[in-house]
């Protein structure tokens, strides 16, 4: 009888185990087939672009911008440089909130060494669920969670690693659709300060300690939009950043704003940059980080030969 | 957490639910139910829980008094030797009383909540018409989930108690696990007390097959919530919402798919509450069979949300047909159409109040007081033309039992069933009526045969997922109309077929499921009415 009960048990316990073993099996296999192998928008995919910093087969990169959707529609690498000669990526996603931007931050650190990080602040804003980090240990431990719509593909075109990976854009998303703003005084004078979220600050903190401790140096950037950004975000974020010792960077107000005209330069009535915007965003800044930072100018360099052919392409097909 | 679809739902919640149910006492395991059920409501709807407080302190008390009467009635009556029919008279006049007070104070919450607004935009609109400006001003406020569920189940442990077809409860938590068990609370089934609740307190412990039932069946209502419901919205949204760019032929086919959307949305919805009931041993009653195989719209709303139709038949359309002045009706009926239309006259009357119910409870909203209208002229005429059609195909041969003839009647309900979800579906009844309009004076194939099609919102491999997916809920819906019991069948079958089953079911979901960043978060469709 006791036998017959311990036999019972031993065998719900190794079906049980089977199934886990099985189920894990299938996520792993599953997981590998569904990762993105080559540049995401490109592809259709909304997220894998994020991922693909590793695409810069020649030469490493000196600046890593990451953020939501105001980063990647205000910052071009290949625009930059063609300002200053230094090399960027920009690791952005739309609705980005602050676990994901570390989750990328610690996958670009494992394979390339930035001199400097930009946080774009508006994600710094965005509140996200408790679940949130939860769900993030998920989706990176089990990538078929996030890529799994990527099915259609897989079959036909990537299962095996694509031989040109490489993001031709570097994870701008150009935009020449404009929808000008009624709101040109965002920025209005106030003492007030916008409280960022405990949760976000902590995550911050957590983001910058990982580039300090891997050489790089973390700054924040306001990127200029009528909609998301205020003189309170700026007063909190100024604080946090003056708390933390980063170094903080508005394009919104005083002395490194940018002349966004709101008539020409926005897509969406003030929410995102077009094209016109990030063209105008992306050469100040690329002025004010090659300065303050001593960034190389890397145009000569041989190594670095497929920015220079990108850049050509960018011109003739962005249209400048 | 925001349905039984969040990760929060079923890492978390259901997971302490199982364990905490599985090591309580068996007598306090129904205790474990109810926390979990008010916890869940709370979750959802916070504050709000008052109101299904409201309602479960007002049946359970407005239960015990009524029960107080019968039994004083009781007394009252084996002590008599006459007037009985007096004391019976007067005892009914105080229930009746009762039950009033309690149908009034639990609708009028539903009425006040749901459809306040209707009303007060109905009232402006009226003094606009006799020229005045008076505008009748509703704020926005939230609805506490389940309440048009969980009211009509109040409705019926109150009248079932009047009726005297079951006991009023003595236990304030038992009435209280009854309206908010938390499977349910959200989109039904609309259970009546004696269905539910002797498994819902019997405490059952848990067991391996209700468990990998439960879980197979939950996996089921997942897959075709998530992968054919979710995924169709991406065609249904743009068409119903932009209707004016699309012809004929695209606004058909997209009454086809919303309909499909719905279907796969509320019983995989169902199927999900039936399989976390079943972990815990609670036997909830079914809500479709196979709607799409009916062969008239009257079947159809006999296998569609089958406990609202019961629950409006038994406490509208007999209430309202066996009244004393419907019965007056037939009578003279009777007396001027004779007898095979004179019933139909009177059984009108209570048809009407059952679709009008219908129609509204649904929303407040002029498309589904037309979509109750709709139904309530069709089966009418259905009613009133199945004598003529039963001898026009005598007179022309054609057997009406045969299955051509069957097909054509299928096919022509599922006609019928798309055109009403069409109007159900659309932003307002004159949009749905210019929809309907495009159909019949613009129906083109063109978006078909130039591929046009698959640039709205699906492509080729969606529609291959698709009806794949289609495919296996046909499969299961032909097995279970030939009377197959596919689950039970599975449960009998090996470990390894067993589990090969929920295991790819479980990875269909997770590989083409339409969840992530490319698709819009759905939430059950049912939970909004």
């Amino acid at each position: 009888m006791r036998n017959q009960k311990l036999r019972a048990r031993l065998g719900v316990a190794l079906t049980a185990l089977a199934v886990f073993l099985v189920t894990a099996g299938l996520l792993a296999v599953t997981s590998w087939a569904s990762l993105p192998k080559a540049d995401a928008h490109e592809e259709g995919t909304v997220d894998a672009t994020a991922h693909d910093a590793t695409g810069e087969k020649n030469g490493g990169l000196d600046v890593l911008f990451i953020g939501d959707s105001e980063a990647y529609s205000a910052f071009s690498p290949l625009e930059m440089w063609g300002e200053s000669g230094f090399a960027s990526r920009v690791i952005a996603s739309h609705g980005q909130r602050l676990p994901y931007s570390y989750t990328l931050l610690r996958e670009v650190l494992t394979t390339s060494s930035p001199r400097v990080v930009v946080i774009e602040t508006n994600s710094v804003y965005s509140s996200f669920s408790t679940l949130d980090p939860s769900l993030r240990f998920l989706q990176d431990h089990v990538p078929v969670f996030e890529y799994h719509d990527r099915w259609k593909r897989i079959l036909t075109h990537d299962l095996p690693k694509s031989s040109d990976s490489r993001a031709y854009l570097r994870g701008f998303v150009p935009n020449r659709v404009a929808k000008p703003s009624r709101n040109t005084d965002y920025m209005t004078h106030t003492r007030k300060a916008s409280v960022v979220p405990r949760e976000n600050q902590e995550y911050l903190r957590l983001m910058v300690g990982y580039c300090r401790a891997h050489g790089a140096t973390p700054v924040l950037v306001s990127t200029p939009s009528t909609v998301n950004w205020s003189t309170p975000r700026h007063n909190g974020i100024a604080r946090l950043a003056h708390g933390m010792h980063v170094g903080y960077i508005d394009l919104n107000r005083g002395r490194h704003k940018v002349d966004i005209d709101w008539r020409t330069d926005t897509r969406d009535r003030g929410d995102h940059l077009n094209l016109s915007g990030a063209t105008k965003v992306s050469r100040e800044l690329a002025l004010l980080l090659s300065r303050r930072y001593r960034l190389p100018d890397h145009r000569d360099d041989p190594t670095y030969a497929t920015w220079e052919e990108d850049l050509d392409l960018y011109r003739t097909t962005v249209g400048k | 957490m925001t349905s039984y679809f969040s990760i929060l739902f079923f890492a978390v919640f259901l997971p302490l639910v199982v364990t905490a149910y599985g090591i309580a006492p068996r007598k306090a395991r129904w205790v474990v139910l109810l926390v979990a059920s008010y916890a869940f409501f709370w979750i959802l709807s916070g504050r709000l829980i008052v109101f299904i407080l409201a309602s479960t302190v007002s049946v359970y008390g407005l239960a015990l008094a009524l029960d107080a009467q019968i039994r004083q009635r009781d007394k009252r009556l084996a002590g008599a030797t006459s007037g009985k029919r007096a004391i019976r008279a007067s005892a009914k006049r105080r229930m009746r009383a009762i039950l009033t007070a309690g149908v009034l104070l639990n609708v009028g919450m539903l009425v006040a909540l749901k459809y306040v607004k209707f009303f007060g935009e109905a009232l402006s609109g009226l003094f606009g018409l006799f020229g005045h400006g008076f505008v009748v001003n509703v704020p926005p406020h939230d609805l506490p989930i389940g309440i048009s569920f969980y009211t009509l189940m109040a409705v019926s442990y109150l009248v079932d108690v009047y009726r005297e077809s079951v006991r009023a409860d003595r236990s304030l938590g038992r009435v209280a696990l009854y309206l908010s068990f938390f499977p349910q609370i959200m989109e039904g089934p609309i259970c009546r007390y004696n269905q539910t609740t002797e498994s819902l307190t019997a405490g059952e412990p848990l067991d391996r097959r209700s468990m990998y039932a439960g879980t197979v069946r939950i996996l089921y209502g997942f897959a075709k919530k998530i992968i054919v419901a979710d995924r169709l919205n991406a065609f249904v949204r743009p068409v119903f919402g932009g209707h004016y760019l699309f012809d004929g032929g695209v606004t058909a086919f997209a009454a086809i798919l919303y309909t499909l959307q719905l279907y796969c949305d509320f019983s995989g919805t169902m199927d999900v509450a039936l399989g976390i009931a079943q972990i815990f041993n609670v036997r909830l009653p079914r809500n479709f069979r196979q709607p799409f195989f009916s062969r008239t719209a009257s079947e159809f709303w006999k296998r569609w949300h089958i406990t609202l139709g019961t629950w409006l038949k038994d406490y509208v359309y007999y209430p309202v047909s066996l009244s004393a002045p419907c019965k007056r009706l037939t009578k003279r009926a009777r007396k001027v159409f004779g007898n095979r239309y004179g019933p139909l006259l009177a059984s009108s009357v209570a048809l009407l109040c059952v679709w009008v119910i219908n129609g509204l409870w649904h929303g407040a909203g002029s498309q589904y007081l037309f979509f109750g209208m709709y139904y309530f002229v069709l089966i009418m005429a259905g009613g009133l033309i199945e004598p003529i059609a039963a001898q026009a195909a005598l007179r022309l041969g054609i057997n009406r039992t045969s299955a051509p003839y069957r097909t054509f009647q299928t096919a022509r309900t599922l006609v019928i069933v798309f055109v009403g979800e069409m109007f159900f579906r659309a932003d307002g009844l004159a949009a749905g009526l210019a929809m309907f309009r495009r159909i019949v004076t613009d129906f083109s194939l063109r978006a078909f045969t130039s591929g046009a099609i698959f640039s709205v919102g699906l492509d080729g491999p969606d529609y291959l997922v698709v009806c794949l997916a289609l495919a296996g809920v046909l499969a299961v819906s032909i097995a279970r109309e030939r009377g197959r019991d596919v689950l039970g069948a599975l449960c009998e079958r090996g470990t390894v077929a067993r589990w090969a089953v929920a295991i790819a079911l479980f990875m269909a979901i997770v590989i083409f499921g339409a969840y992530g960043a490319s698709y819009i978060p759905i939430a059950p469709m049912y939970a909004k009415f």
